[in-house]
């Protein structure tokens, strides 16, 4: 009988997604993930028809309750992708830029924005829409051209998904966790777990250490996309995570994440070796964050283990991203470029002829932070002013760019 | 509240959405894209030559073992997704031996093992056991992803312990993605 029900299930979803297909959206990105979504229902009820196993058919049925609940998930990203609230002039450059990152020209993109105040990805690491690139910035900061920068993490992490990062960084990651455990940590371990350190990579003991390798694997990616947005996105990247996050969210760390301080840390000198100078103040912008673990609990000897991991690897971590991008033929937007573009929009008039989405953003962050500009209006206004330049700007680059690939007469 | 006013004012529902979800096929099946196939039993095209693309390795693991299970049945089958799952895992480990198993994060060695005790009723107590136990059903894998001679030869208890190892992976990861789905929505760093 549950296979009958589920079967129902899948259809009502199927009607559900039939009445999307008939929407219009901006870019077709999004009409091709109802379309892959549709597909994968329709898979799903195949499989349930086709099948006469009993242990398969709940598993399938399992399966199936888990992709209607991500479908509609995704309808609403998408949905929102059609908003007037985003700013549609940003899909092309963005795409051109996630494609060349990662050498994907099928790669897909949906911008969309979402009703909690933090971007975030889907890196073509959907489960069900794996060709697909999703980016949702804050509601209240998706007409924002000042927070763009921030897609440049959340590029970082489709570079990660891309080149497999977690598959090479995982025995790094486990050796450097095995060695402070046989260290630093090796009276704490044996309290916790009653064992010696030597016994903690026998096949029976790897749990006493899982939890610390997964919170590390998390934390370090997100250093890597920090460093990848540092690379796109150059100085305004700084600016823009010291919007988003300083002081920070929350009080309390999130294990999956750096301290916010510590990204910073590891940006600001990172950020050197992009010939990026900021202010040394701009770590103490950040609070510092405390463990959700008790001393006593297993949790704060694994985040410990975890956060010092990922403290060591953060400055080879940024070697490697940047090769990864230089490799692709990318470069840092430079000062000097910035600051020839800044002078078009404290003059109130668009740029032309810039060399890419970093220029833009870092002269948008120039000018935003210039006295001279609209100096006696407050900053809502100023804001408001400076997107209809960045986002004119950047429609202006896209189109450049489609004349200059266009065959000539 | 003017929230996505643009975006779902669109989408009106109408009479005419059932013809053009049948038009939205038939466009699929014209460019080749997946199509059900009310001709076949079950719907299920087993020729069809450009089923979705899937990455992930539960809905993977799950459209593998539905495969084997049509082996199992005598009934025609690509192995199209045996043959991706069998690419993934042998991309993360190439050779199930102790060393390689030991180079795994320990969650992927949690997962198989008790993929491992699903299929053989055998719970391995070491490295070397888990990766003795792991080889055959490798190979096993291997061979099915084979379509044609080389899968049709397999006996049906082989197939029998692939779909209990398939299905164990699929429990495991199918479990994963529901509590990363729920910690997510919870999530205030949510990237």
């Amino acid at each position: 009988m549950t296979s009958r029900y589920c079967l129902q299930k899948i259809e009502a979803a199927l009607d559900l997604l039939a009445e999307f297909e008939e929407a219009t959206f901006p870019h077709p990105d999004s009409a091709d993930a109802i379309a892959a979504l549709a597909n994968l229902l329709r898979l799903m009820r195949d499989q349930l028809k086709d099948n006469k196993n009993e242990d398969l058919s709940k598993e399938t049925q399992i399966e199936a309750a888990v992709l209607i609940s991500e479908v509609l998930e995704l309808l609403g990203v998408i949905a929102n992708s059609a908003n007037i609230r985003n700013g549609f002039e940003v899909h092309g450059p963005i795409l051109q830029l996630a494609r060349r990152l990662v050498s994907d020209a099928a790669a897909k993109l949906i911008i969309t924005f979402e009703w909690k105040y933090m971007p975030y990805t889907y890196p073509q690491s959907h489960p069900y829409l794996p060709t697909f690139v999703i980016i949702g910035l804050p509601a209240s900061e998706a007409s924002n051209a000042l927070v763009l920068p921030a897609v440049g993490h959340e590029l970082g992490h489709l570079l990660w998904a891309k080149t497999d990062a977690a598959t090479q960084l995982t025995p790094k990651i486990k050796d450097h966790i095995i060695g402070l455990i046989s260290s630093k940590y090796r009276d704490p371990y044996k309290v916790l777990f009653n064992l010696d350190a030597e016994a903690a990579v026998e096949l029976q003991n790897l749990w006493t250490w899982e939890k610390a390798t997964e919170f590390c694997k998390q934390q370090v990616e997100e250093i890597f996309c920090d460093l990848t947005g540092l690379f796109l996105f150059g100085r305004c990247y700084l600016d823009c995570f010291d919007y988003l996050l300083s002081p920070t969210l929350s009080p309390d760390r999130d294990p999956e994440y750096p301290a916010v301080k510590l990204r910073a840390a590891a940006l600001l000198r990172n950020g050197a070796k992009l010939n990026i100078t900021v202010d040394e103040k701009f770590v103490d912008r950040f609070s510092e964050q405390k463990s959700p673990y008790e001393d006593w609990e297993e949790e704060a000897l694994h985040l410990r283990l975890a956060d010092e991991v990922a403290s060591l690897l953060a400055d080879s971590l940024a070697d490697h991203v940047f090769d990864l991008c230089s490799q692709q033929g990318l470069k840092p937007p430079d000062d000097a470029g910035a600051s020839k573009v800044a002078k078009d929009f404290l003059a109130g008039i668009p740029a032309e002829r810039t060399s890419g989405l970093g220029m833009i953003l870092n002269a948008g962050w120039l000018v935003f932070q210039s006295p001279e500009f609209m100096k006696d209006d407050p900053d809502p206004k100023r804001i408001a002013a400076l997107n209809e330049l960045v986002l004119k700007s950047i429609e202006i680059f896209e189109v450049e760019g489609m004349m200059n690939d266009a065959p000539k007469a | 509240m003017d929230c996505g006013r643009v975006a779902y004012g669109r989408f009106r529902r109408n009479r005419s959405r059932k013809l053009a979800s049948r038009l939205s096929n038939h466009i699929m099946a014209l460019s080749g894209k997946y199509v059900s196939n009310p001709e076949v039993p079950g719907g299920l095209m087993p020729d069809a030559p450009n089923l979705p693309e899937v990455n992930d390795l539960s809905l993977l693991s799950l459209l593998a073992a539905h495969e084997i299970e049509r082996l199992r049945r005598k009934e025609p089958s690509t192995c199209h997704y045996v043959s991706i799952l069998r690419n993934r895992l042998t991309h993360q480990m190439p050779l199930p031996t102790a060393e390689g198993v030991r180079n795994l994060a320990p969650s992927a060695v949690r997962v198989y093992r008790t993929a491992v005790t699903a299929a053989t009723n055998v719970d391995p107590q070491n490295f070397e056991k888990l990766s003795e136990l792991l080889s055959p059903l490798f190979a096993q894998l291997e061979r099915a992803s084979k379509a044609g001679s080389e899968s049709s030869e397999m006996t049906d208890t082989e197939l029998g312990t692939l779909l209990a190892f398939l299905t164990s992976l699929h429990s495991q990861l199918v479990g994963q993605k529901q509590r990363i789905s729920a910690a997510r929505a919870h999530s205030r760093y949510r990237s």
